[in-house]
């Protein structure tokens, strides 16, 4: 081992004063804190899953007595969930798709080029999410019935992917803006046309981005739920989030069965983001989100 | 090895996306017969064309009504083969349907068949022109003699009928005899004073006294109100409008049940409430009758059986024994052009006001409905009793959210909240109301 390696070892080994070991407590008390604070809700919520109605109504926080399987059977069964969860999956991957594509389209042309009205059209992009999606129900079912795209799954991907452009382009053109411009010029001497630029240049370096922008499509397509009960009518074209209310009603709720489909329906999501978390972290604190 | 895997990716990439784009575009084609504007189905049924109704339906999913009303819906799909044809579409979350209605209204494409919570949403869409005219169906005696008596004139608008009262919601006070006995409290109070001692004695046992809440649309205290603006303005308290000084004075009745309900009422839901009452945390509660069912079945045992019903409480010895009694569902129609579908509109409307059916649906549910059903058919006796209690009730009246238009309702919840912090007083309180009302 080398003298450098063995001196980094040294630098990171624990010193027992007691202004370290307070310091070392409270910096556990904390973590703990925040672990707790962000796992329980979600623990709880598979606890609750397995209980009865009365259990949970009895102590909201108690473990079940007899771990209720059945809520989970109840759930796929009684609300069709199969068939949901893959509605779920067509339209959130390609409303993920769509919508990285058009605004990395978008934003290269806003961050690259120079032109009149860039950063106009760059505000009216971004003032989208400012907007209340629920204000904007009657246009967008009007447009989509203009179309004739209502009861159809088409709706809702052209749906996501344009009402997720702000946020999309907001964290893409960041990484672009970050790009030095003598690469690119570079690459142009070199030969290199507009699109090889674009394809071979410019999205491989913003990856980071493209892949949080991504994410966090993913994650809205999946639980959007207004407009998908607002757009699709038949049975076979519902979503899982409406699935999970199948188990509420106007004055009752199947509350343990609901849980159990929020259960199910939350997995995907943790999936995605457990897979693309590094790169996630990586665009936020690299990229425009960072402020 | 590294260039094949991105051209292996990039063509499963290619696949999936492809099957993603495509997945549900057919099924929504041959669901557009279904659910096509004109309601008609392309589909050649021999000589005639089967006309079909959209119905999006929130008696469904986990609804207690939904069984049964599933099968008479299914039973007039047998019966009208070939003729008729309702299809429903499943809503489950209220206040999305609710959105839903009123966008579909607002874009000119209202369903066939629909229901609506809101006379006052009634009157604004009848007043748009959305909805069909009902008034000659009502005007067979057929069909008119089988609603409970008044119910259709109070539906009328300027004499003309736009919707079908259905669902009614029948609410008492209930009390758990159990815990009040255990207090020492051996009679239902009459009268908001004798609560007050009930409540007294019931703290000093450890219990909660009353089940309140602020959160989502504050139902059971919603309920409460209702039964203190009955005690302070009798029955015509709605008609002299929330200028009149009993809305006040029932605010402050609210504002002291506060003083003897649980800790959390403050932000609480249903749940909450409904976890407070079935466990015997709390001893005195208000709901209407389809929360019967589930009383028995998630409540702790013997609370079912130790339940006391009564009507409302007297305010200074006036206006006691008042029912809350309302409709709680209108079906209507959108507007039709083709009076075919106007007749298919109306064979279902008849269909679903069968007396034989609304017994079955008011046995298996717990509701109760507008249509005139003789108590001793229903097979449960609690629900029996509310009906006869609030056949023999002094007066009855509608609940507060039912009498008001929905603005008030949605404004009732964040003003109730700011009542019980004390930082608006009752006067205060109800001219929040007034406000939303404007």
């Amino acid at each position: 081992m080398s003298k450098k390696v063995k001196d980094q070892e040294m630098s990171f080994k624990f010193i027992w004063t007691p202004k370290n070991v307070v310091m070392n407590i409270l910096k556990w008390i904390l973590i703990v804190f925040f672990a707790v604070y962000t796992l329980f809700p979600l623990i709880w919520l598979v606890i609750t899953s397995l209980k009865t109605n009365a259990e949970y109504f009895a102590n909201p926080f108690s473990l079940p007595a007899v771990p209720q399987w059945q809520n989970f059977t109840n759930a796929f069964t009684q609300a069709n969930l199969g068939q949901m969860i893959w509605n779920s999956v067509t339209v959130a991957f390609v409303g993920t798709i769509l919508n990285v594509v058009v605004a990395s389209m978008a934003s290269y042309a806003i961050s690259r080029f120079r032109f009149r009205g860039r950063e106009i059209i760059f505000a009216a992009f971004s003032a989208g999410i400012m907007v209340p999606l629920n204000a904007l129900m009657v246009p967008y079912f009007t447009i989509f019935s203009k179309i004739g795209l209502i009861d159809n799954l088409m709706s809702l991907r052209i749906l996501y992917a344009s009402i997720g452009l702000p946020i999309s382009m907001f964290i893409i053109r960041g990484f672009m803006d970050a790009f030095p411009v003598e690469i690119e010029e570079a690459a142009i001497i070199d030969g290199c046309g507009f699109y090889g630029r674009f394809f071979r240049m410019i999205l491989p370096l913003v990856k980071s981005g493209l892949v949080t922008a991504g994410t966090f499509q993913f994650i809205t397509c999946w639980n959007e739920f207004v407009y998908a009960n607002l757009l699709t009518s038949s049975p076979k074209l519902k979503t899982i989030q409406i699935g999970i209310r199948y188990f509420t009603n106007q004055f009752t709720t199947d509350y343990v069965s609901m849980y159990a489909a929020i259960v199910i329906a939350i997995i995907p999501s943790i999936l995605i983001y457990a897979i693309f978390q590094k790169n996630v972290i990586t665009g936020l604190t690299a990229g425009a989100v960072k402020g | 090895m590294k260039k094949s895997s991105k051209k292996l990716i990039a063509l499963i990439s290619t696949v999936v996306l492809s099957v993603g784009m495509f997945a549900g575009c057919g099924s929504s084609a041959t669901e557009e017969t279904d659910s096509s504007n004109d309601g008609t189905t392309k589909e050649e049924t021999g000589k005639t064309e089967e006309i079909a109704l959209t119905f999006p339906c929130i008696w469904v999913g986990s609804d207690s009504k939904a069984e049964v009303f599933g099968k008479m819906v299914t039973d007039f799909n047998t019966e009208y083969e070939g003729k008729y044809q309702v299809n429903i579409e499943e809503q489950t979350d209220y206040d999305a349907y609710e959105d839903k209605i009123r966008t579909l209204i607002s874009t000119g494409t209202a369903p066939d068949i629909f229901t609506v919570k809101s006379f006052a949403d009634i009157q604004l869409f009848a007043e748009a022109g959305n909805l069909m005219d009902l008034s000659t169906f009502f005007e067979d005696s057929a069909i008119g003699d089988r609603f409970i008596t008044g119910v259709l004139d109070d539906t009328a608008i300027d004499g003309k009928m736009y919707a079908m009262p259905y669902e009614n919601a029948i609410i008492p006070i209930m009390y758990n005899n159990k815990l009040m006995e255990a207090a020492g409290v051996t009679e239902l109070p009459g009268s908001f004073d004798e609560l007050w001692d009930a409540c007294d004695k019931l703290k000093g046992t450890g219990v909660f006294p009353l089940s309140e809440m602020t959160g989502d649309n504050a139902w059971t205290s919603m309920l409460w109100y209702s039964y203190a603006v009955a005690a302070c303005g009798g029955a015509d308290v709605y008609d002299k409008g929330l200028e009149d000084p009993a809305f006040v004075e029932a605010a402050e009745i609210l504002r002291k049940m506060f003083d003897y309900t649980s800790s959390d009422a403050i932000g609480a839901d249903a749940t909450v409430v409904n976890g407070h009452f079935f466990n015997e945390r709390s001893a005195v509660y208000t709901n209407g009758t389809w929360i019967l069912g589930r009383i028995k079945s998630e409540g702790v045992a013997g609370l079912y059986d130790s339940l006391a019903l009564s009507g409302g409480l007297s305010n200074d010895g006036e206006n006691g024994g008042a029912y809350l009694n309302a409709v709680q569902a209108y079906i209507c129609a959108g507007k039709q052009e083709d009076p075919a579908k106007e007749e298919a509109v109306q064979a279902f409307m008849k269909f679903i006001t069968e007396k034989d059916k609304i017994v079955e649906l008011t046995n298996s549910s717990g509701s109760l409905f507008a249509v005139s059903v003789d108590s001793t058919e229903i097979t449960n006796t609690l629900q029996a009793e509310i009906v006869k209690q609030s056949a023999d009730a002094a007066f009855t009246i509608r609940n507060f959210n039912a009498a008001m238009p929905t603005a008030v309702g949605n404004a009732f919840p964040s003003a109730l909240e700011e009542l019980v912090l004390d930082e608006i007083t009752p006067q205060e309180f109800v001219e929040t109301l007034q406000k939303a009302a404007e």
